[in-house]
């Protein structure tokens, strides 16, 4: 069969390559980008609905798009009380303290988190090596002693981080794919704000954190000077059906902000929106930039074939012939154009993975709406090509040298 | 079959415009085979275009099967195209194609399939070796000889013919002028050629002159 279209970009073999590699660079960056921006987001929000809780509480005032939770928030006093209030419908009230730390060269939102409540917070995973910080709590009843009741001397200046190092309180839990990117295992030391931390145990990702430190450590080092406080508490209710009414029974209560746990991702996408329009601006100047690549190639070529076309016209080529070989040039080009980026946005979204903590999350999704942004691309720029096609005088075009 | 009175065309505006037909009256029956010679630059290949519908006169009427034909509407004068075979000068071939599929092409514009015919068309002009092979493989009279074969591959009731022998050596020439004269027998083929040889012309069963863009008579 003789296909035109399809003849002529394989003719110009080079020329079609450049250009299909025009618009899989755009495909590709349409999809590696919005992949990278919420598969990121998205999988920070999979790793807290892991937690084994319903409800988050956290200071009132800081509002639904607030930045990262981290530092000190909630007095640990809130925690109790909940448990108190609510017998018989909260589980328990866990406080978290969370701490933004290095590792690996990169920011991570540590937990400090009790080594009593480790199944709730790491979604159930048990460790894959090694074992967690501070067993038996020694370190945290031998940290209240010191700082919480009234009879001890002792205060906060006067613990060394020796003090800290010889009581089994620097010690740090990662997550095995930050274990696997940043090379560390089980044993290594490590030297993080300031302090040198031993990595005591592997946990499989998927938790609350990728970082987890005990709390009473995170209180005593990023507490501003106080074991009181913890960032947020996350409720483990004994009930799934009443999470409503026990969300406003303990705003009620407390009068702190309440949020089912779930809600994290809107808050997160909230806060990150612009970021997102921003990103989604990026791929349309891509595509932009694929398309007239697309139309000025389909332009030259029709330029360059006035007589093919010519011809064409003088066997009796109807205008809509013509203009089909020029569109349906233009979607072949754009077919391995998107099968170009797609390919390679799988690609790139696994290296990027293999090389960083990030996550690229290509969506079927956003794979629709590339495939059909590239289409409506495709046959926009084909339009004024094709017009120019229609146009072409016969007798000019195959008398003219 | 076909008729044209009073054809005028120029090229061009204003003072650099050129007459080339300056009122032509052409007559044509079913069945005739006739031979335009005239000299270079007197308007020949001009007047075929006209006829072959690929450009509308400035003057003048065109009647092809008892219808007028110049300045239609686009559409209809592309599907009157496809009835008429035309084998033009120069540039007769597209070159992303191969011979085979330049014939092919043509047949789909036309909404035609492939037949038996095309191959022994292809046989008949000595060019079966060639159906695979692009034009910027083959010589300028391998070229013409495949736009041959793709004029005929339709059976056009008018087959238009601009210098076929032009490039062709004299057996091809002489094959090729048989084929013409043996269709127009046997299959009452309409064939208008433009040539340049006397001998060419002979073949035919009339020959027209032109000059200045009349025809002499
Ligand atoms: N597209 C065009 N634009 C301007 N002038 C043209 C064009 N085509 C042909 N002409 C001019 O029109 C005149 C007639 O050209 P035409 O091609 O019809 O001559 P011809 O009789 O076929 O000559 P030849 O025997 O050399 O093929 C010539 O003077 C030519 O220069
Ligand atoms: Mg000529």
């Amino acid at each position: 069969m003789a296909y035109l279209p399809l003849a002529n970009i394989l003719h110009h073999k080079l020329r079609s390559l450049l250009n299909a590699l025009g618009i899989g660079i755009g495909i590709c960056m349409l999809l590696t980008l919005s992949g990278l921006s919420r598969g990121s987001l998205g999988e920070i929000a999979d790793r807290w609905d892991a937690v084994n809780a319903q409800l988050l509480v956290y200071p009132a005032g800081w509002g639904e798009s607030t930045p990262t939770l981290s530092g000190v928030g909630l007095s640990d006093r809130f925690a109790q009380r909940i448990e108190q209030q609510n017998p018989g419908k909260v589980a328990r009230a866990v406080p978290v303290f969370l701490w933004p730390m290095k590792v690996g060269g990169q920011d991570h939102l540590a937990a400090g988190v009790d080594p009593g409540q480790w199944d709730m917070l790491a979604g159930g995973k048990k460790l894959s090596g090694g074992r967690l910080f501070d067993p038996d709590m020694s370190f945290a009843h031998w940290l209240e002693k010191q700082l919480l009741e009234e009879a001890s001397g002792d205060d906060l200046a006067s613990i060394t981080d020796a003090d800290l190092a010889s009581r089994g309180a620097l010690e740090l839990v990662i997550d095995s794919r930050l274990a696997k990117k940043a090379s560390l295992k089980v044993g290594d030391d490590v030297h993080i704000s300031n302090h040198n931390w031993k990595i005591v145990g592997v946990v499989p990702e998927g938790g609350l954190a990728r970082v987890y430190l005990p709390r009473r450590t995170a209180q005593f080092l990023f507490g501003s000077g106080s074991i009181t406080k913890s960032t947020v508490i996350f409720v483990d209710l004994v009930d799934d059906e009443g999470v409503e009414q026990a969300s406003r029974d303990i705003r009620n209560d407390t009068r702190q902000e309440v949020v089912q746990v779930s809600q994290y991702r809107n808050m997160l996408q909230q806060k990150w929106g612009v970021m997102y329009t921003y990103v989604d601006a990026v791929n349309v100047v891509a595509l932009i930039i694929a398309f007239l690549f697309i139309a000025v190639m389909l332009y030259t070529m029709v330029l360059q074939r006035t007589r093919e076309i010519a011809l064409l016209k003088s066997f009796g080529a109807s205008s809509a012939f013509v203009i089909r070989q020029v569109l349906a040039e233009s979607l072949l080009m754009t077919f391995a154009g998107c099968a170009i980026g797609i390919g390679v946005s799988y690609a790139a979204g696994w290296a990027i993975e293999q090389v960083t903590l990030y996550t690229v999350t290509i969506g079927p999704h956003w794979i629709a709406i590339a495939i059909a942004a590239a289409f409506a691309g495709a046959v926009i720029s084909a339009c004024y090509p094709a017009w120019r096609a229609m146009k072409i005088d016969m007798v000019e075009a195959l008398t003219m040298e | 079959m076909l008729q044209a009175y009073d054809l005028h065309k120029s090229y061009g505006r204003g003072s650099s415009a050129v007459q080339v037909l300056t009122g032509l009256d052409l007559r044509v029956e079913e069945g005739e085979f006739v031979a335009i010679m005239g000299p270079s630059g007197c308007g020949k290949s001009t007047l075929l275009h006209l006829l072959g519908l690929m450009t509308a006169p400035d003057k003048g009427e065109i009647h092809l099967e008892n219808s007028r034909v110049d300045h239609c509407p686009r559409t209809r004068t592309a599907v009157r195209r496809r009835r008429i075979g035309i084998i033009l000068q120069r540039f007769n071939l597209l070159p992303e194609l191969s011979a085979m599929d330049n014939v092919e092409i043509s047949l789909q514009v036309r909404g035609l399939r492939k037949t038996g015919l095309v191959d022994e068309l292809f046989e008949k002009l000595g060019v079966a070796h060639l159906k695979g092979r692009k034009p910027s493989r083959m010589s300028i009279g391998e070229q013409q000889r495949i736009a041959v074969v793709r004029a005929m591959a339709h059976q056009p009731r008018l087959l238009l013919a601009d210098e076929p022998t032009g490039s062709l050596d004299s057996k091809n020439t002489q094959n090729l002028l048989e084929m013409f004269a043996r269709l127009n027998r046997e299959q009452r083929q309409t064939i208008i050629m433009i040539t340049h040889s006397a001998d060419a012309a002979a073949i035919a069963g009339r020959t027209v002159r032109m000059k200045d863009g009349r025809l002499l008579d």
